[in-house]
């Protein structure tokens, strides 16, 4: 077993800087019962030590903000950042009051030793907002005691279990006792003693400082030395990700929302991350200042042509559409949820073949596959089964559009929007063409000329609904056509929009014409059914 | 006084003689075969622009302006994987149809702006994108002449050549007055509105193009022509004769040879 400890000294500090929507330029302390229990960096050289009174803390620094430790936001930011954990690993527990437990045995192959795993640990933590110190060690109360200690014991990349014993045990001899998980009652009296290291009270034989101590300390120091398993309840991987900020002061413009929905953007990610999924789908919710308007917040749908995961790009979309909404005047808490995910390959270090071989991730973009690189086809094709991170720019296009144009409505409606042609089997012409939601384009190889299915020619441009024309304005010169109108389709089907100026016609006959411009013009008779004498002509397209 | 020669060359807006047809560079440049040999023969780099801002003029829909542009989109859509963009076209285009032309309708990507565009600048900024985000290789565009300015136009020529995306702006006739920062336009009107049938014909104008004057009326033909009737009454028999093969075959070299061949004319010319 080879447990990290990732303990994060500034916790109850940072879920409130988290909440600030810019950066905050004052010094910050977190008091408990009116003592301050952390400064941040600007408190610490305006001189506010830890332990001093509120009243001495804002004597000091007149500017000070103070804020009430909030265990149990504590605990809930603790439990978000073991699910983006689980990147690392399966087996992810929570610490209270400020660390993360992570078994790490069997993930080292994966990330190649346990040096890039810290690093990459380190870097995901800090990405999040967070200071962390890492520790490793054979059991996890003494991993949790090191990280806290700041005594990381120096450990190979694939370190054996002797080797991690002797180490950690080492390193933990040095460490204060008042960093393990002994009660702080017994602590007061082990420093009345003299006895201050974990070192000199392991030396102490058990028997008696069970009996002077309570069985309690002797358990916690087998914990410690790993003489008696200690089982740590995991934390499930949530299958939902909802996340929200709180502001601590309200905010009245777009630019400035772009901060807190930058870090909501990171959270999402880590969470895609740890579960190999990209995101279809998003909704923002901005809620106003409580008050008469309250508890109705505006909600931003974003939708993605193809699951993304990179915060920046989920981001630079979102502000497209953001830019097209109104907001409440004073936006006071906005929170992210993920409506639609899909998985989605890794590109990286990660992806290797059958044989172990490291698969080149290329970063070939669309442009590439142009005549004039006949050598870059091949890496398409690899691109293309790389999965959809390797290969962004057509569908990073597509969103763009589609945020701009739609802004809350994701809707092809109003004739806004942004999609693909379809070719229907259908002999209609009104429903040959369909527009679809736009995918991927791929090069197809064999020549996609194809013959009309009708034996008749057909136009380039359709007019969307048919217009009545007079018939004398225009020379004929092929035709007819005959084509049935689709009167066996309920009204609601598919000729809905078309069919509307010619309900009872049974079939039309087409026919081409050129109009007094010159222009190629496609005109059809609508034959009403039943009545043969009462004709009307139309135009439905021009041969472009 | 050498770096303000490489700034001077290394802009947009200078092009060189050696770019031109007859330099031995030339072939460098290769532009995008439009699918006409007169017409290739015309332009630099025979054939479209492949990165840069074309126009095209025509009064009326229907004379004709898909059917040249439609070869070329053919091509690019067989050679390139991205999207050909049409940007609020006037009407529909007709899936069917451009099958038929050899374009992948599935790259065929149609936005619209809508009424919400009063300005028409979410329709510029759609074009913006769609050049520069190299997204797209080909871009097809009607904007709002009222609201279109020149430094527009310079802007989109620059973001296609950043793009390599061939950007054609369909624009009203009265147009060939203004000036226009595109690197060619042509004009486009209806020949022979007399002659009933024969081939279909359209006069083009070339009123800007790279390394040469402009060119009047140069009579275009289009596709197979006119004898639609003809032409169909062999098609029909053409896919009688398809629905019984053998006899298909045994025909095919004594009687019906000449509906073959016709057939052939016609999907040729389609197929382009």
């Amino acid at each position: 077993m080879l447990w990290v400890a990732a303990h994060l000294p500034q916790l109850g500090l940072e879920i409130f800087q988290r909440r600030h929507p810019h950066g905050v330029q004052q010094p910050m302390v977190l008091a408990q019962d009116g003592q301050v229990r952390l400064v941040d960096e600007w408190a610490r050289s305006a001189g506010v030590a830890i332990g001093a009174s509120l009243a001495t803390a804002l004597s000091i620094a007149p500017r000070l903000i103070y804020f009430e430790c909030d265990p149990a936001a504590e605990i809930e930011r603790l439990r978000i950042l073991a699910t983006m954990a689980h990147r690392f690993t399966p087996t992810v527990s929570v610490a209270p009051p400020a660390a993360l437990l992570l078994e790490v045995a069997g993930s080292l192959n994966l990330f190649e030793g346990l040096g890039p795993l810290l690093g990459g640990l380190h870097r995901a933590v800090q990405r999040l907002g967070h200071d962390a110190a890492l520790a490793a060690a054979h059991t996890p109360a003494a991993a949790l005691a090191l990280a806290e200690a700041g005594l990381a014991a120096p450990l190979s990349d694939f370190p054996d279990q002797a080797e991690l014993t002797q180490r950690a045990c080492e390193a933990l001899a040095g460490a204060p006792i008042a960093c393990t998980e002994i009660e702080d009652r017994s602590i007061e009296r082990l420093a009345d003693m003299g006895l201050f290291e974990v070192g000199s009270l392991i030396r102490l034989p058990r028997h008696e400082l069970g009996k002077r101590f309570g069985p309690g300390l002797v358990e916690t120091l087998d914990k410690l030395t790993g003489a008696i398993p200690d089982p740590r309840a995991s934390e499930p991987l949530r299958e939902r990700f909802h996340s929200s900020v709180h502001l601590l002061e309200s905010v009245s413009s777009k630019p400035i929302l772009r901060l807190p929905m930058r870090r909501l953007a990171v959270e999402l990610e880590a969470w895609l991350t740890a579960r190999q999924l990209g995101a279809c789908a998003l909704r923002w919710f901005f809620k106003p200042l409580s008050g008469r308007s309250a508890s109705r917040s505006t909600v931003l749908p974003v939708r993605f042509a193809q699951p993304r995961r990179r915060s920046n790009s989920l981001l630079e979309i979102s502000g497209l559409a953001l830019d097209r909404i109104d907001l409440p005047a004073e936006v006071m808490s906005l929170s992210l949820v993920a409506d639609a995910v899909e998985p989605i390959a890794e590109a990286g270090s990660t992806h290797r073949d059958l044989l172990g071989e490291a698969l080149s991730s290329p970063q070939c973009g669309a442009p590439l596959m142009s005549k004039e690189q006949p050598a870059s086809r091949w890496a398409v094709s690899v691109c293309s089964m790389e999965g959809p991170l390797a290969d962004q720019a057509p569908m990073d296009f597509v969103d763009r559009v589609t945020a701009r144009l739609t802004g809350e409505s994701v809707r092809f409606t109003h004739g806004r929007g942004v999609r693909v042609l379809r070719q229907v089997d259908d002999h209609r012409p009104e429903c040959a063409t369909a527009l679809a939601p736009a995918a991927l384009p791929k090069i197809t190889q064999p020549p996609l000329a194809r013959p009309l299915e009708s034996a008749f020619p057909q136009p380039m441009w359709l007019l969307e609904s048919p217009r009545p024309v007079n018939p004398e304005r225009y020379r004929i010169l092929s035709g007819p056509e005959r084509i049935e109108t689709g009167w066996w389709e309920s009204p609601n089907g598919l000729a809905r929009s078309t069919a509307k100026p010619l309900e009872g016609a049974a079939s039309r006959d087409y026919f081409v014409a050129s109009d007094s411009g010159g222009a190629r013009c496609w005109l059809f008779r609508s034959r009403a059914l039943g009545c043969e004498n009462t004709e009307q002509w139309f135009l439905h397209g021009y041969f472009a | 006084m050498t770096s303000n020669l490489q700034q001077l060359l290394s802009s947009a807006e200078l092009w060189r003689a050696r770019d031109l047809p007859g330099h031995a560079r030339y072939e460098q440049s290769a532009g995008l075969p439009t699918g006409f040999d007169q017409l290739d023969r015309l332009l630099p780099g025979q054939g479209w622009p492949r990165a840069a801002l074309s126009e095209i003029l025509c009064d009326s829909a229907g004379i004709g302006e898909l059917g040249l542009v439609a070869p070329g989109l053919a091509r690019l859509s067989r050679e390139q994987a991205r999207w050909i963009t049409w940007i609020n076209p006037p009407f529909m285009p007709h899936a069917p149809a451009l099958a038929a032309a050899g374009i992948d309708v599935n790259k065929v990507l149609l936005i619209r702006t809508g009424a919400a565009d009063s300005n028409g600048q979410d329709a510029l900024w759609v074009l913006e994108q769609a050049l520069e985000s190299g997204a797209c290789s080909a871009v097809l565009a009607w904007l709002d002449e009222l609201r279109l300015r020149i430094p527009d136009l310079r802007r989109m020529h620059l973001r296609a050549q950043q793009g390599r995306a061939w950007a054609v702006l369909f624009r009203p006739g009265l147009e060939s007055r203004n000036p226009s920062a595109a690197e060619l336009r042509l004009r486009i009107r209806a020949a022979d509105l007399s002659s009933e049938g024969g081939p279909r014909r359209l006069l083009l104008s070339i009123l800007k193009r790279r390394g040469g004057w402009g060119v009047d009326d140069l009579p275009l033909e289009l596709e197979a022509g006119d004898e639609l009737e003809a032409l169909l009454r062999l098609w029909r028999c053409q896919r009688s004769l398809q629905l019984a093969p053998e006899r298909h075959v045994a025909d095919a070299e004594g009687a019906t040879s000449q509906p073959l061949g016709c057939l052939q004319l016609l999907n040729g010319r389609a197929v382009r």
